[in-house]
């Protein structure tokens, strides 16, 4: 048993290195999903639960902006915490997106013990 | 910002990413150690807009690409699975350095669009070698160059 994340990024690597910082943090993974855009989230969201989604901003199709205003406007996904992992570090993006309702914000490249307190933070340390 | 301040936080912030994504630690290349015409990199851009529009480009040795790849992955060098991520690992090398060059030099309030990271023709090294800036990346050369 452990978290079930949702990681939305175009970059193959940057899938890979999340989830070496899952294991080098000790985080207990149930499972974790990946997709390459938003699209491919949504697509995931309708048949898998998850307990978050961690998500890139600038994808093809769609972006991380686009995924998070169509999940906040589902009824079904609107809880779901929706957190952003970035390379961009605007506090007026960062207020914007609050304001839209992220449950949290990591910049690229972020540490393993980074990740890991975000996901204390947002589900709470796993019992 | 003029194009000199960019190349600044270029200068400064390239080396940090290179060491905290990926373990690469780099140093200024001497003028004399520079590659001759026959170097054969690999080249990927970032373009943005904001405030300012502007590209930056990095060009690499092939053989640093599945180093980066290894190193962001947690893998061994010569799991084949380095091969075919090497230049995705650049992109987002690329994309984490423009990211954090932007921050740097205007500050965090500006909002930017980064596009897609995408590969660059080798019709550019010629003029993006006059005026970028030249790395030892473990040991292997890498250009960096930011514009219009």
């Amino acid at each position: 048993m452990g978290y079930t994340v949702l990681v939305v990024d175009d970059s193959e690597t940057i899938r890979g290195a999340l989830l070496k910082a899952f294991k080098m943090a000790k985080l207990p993974m149930e499972e974790v999903i990946q997709a390459a855009d938003g699209r491919e989230a949504l697509a995931v969201l309708k048949d898998k639960w998850v307990d978050m989604v961690l998500t890139d901003i600038n994808m093809p199709n769609m972006g991380g902006v686009e995924l998070l205003a169509a999940m906040k406007a589902d009824g079904g996904l609107k809880d779901i915490p929706v957190a952003v992992v970035s390379t961009e570090g605007s506090q007026t993006r960062m207020a914007s997106l609050r304001e839209a309702g992220i449950a949290g914000y990591l910049r690229k490249p972020c540490r393993p013990e980074e990740i890991r307190d975000l996901l204390h933070s947002v589900l709470g340390e796993w019992a | 910002m003029s194009k000199n301040e960019m190349t600044q936080a270029m200068e400064l912030v390239a080396p940090r990413i290179l060491e905290e994504a990926a373990f690469i630690f780099s140093e200024p290349l001497d003028a004399a150690a520079e590659p001759g015409d026959d170097w054969a990199p690999v080249g990927v851009q970032l373009r943005w807009e904001g405030p300012s529009t502007g590209s930056m480009r990095v060009w690499a040795d092939p053989a640093l690409l599945p180093v980066l790849a290894a190193n962001m992955l947690g893998i061994e060098e010569d799991d084949p699975l380095c091969m075919a991520k090497g230049l995705d690992a650049a992109k987002e090398t690329l994309n984490m350095i423009v990211g954090n060059c932007l921050t740097e030099a205007w500050g965090p309030g500006p909002v930017f669009h980064l596009n897609i990271p995408e590969t660059v023709s080798a019709e550019h090294f010629a003029s993006d070698r006059i005026d970028g800036i030249w790395l030892s990346a473990e040991g292997r050369s890498m250009l960096l160059w930011c514009g219009a």
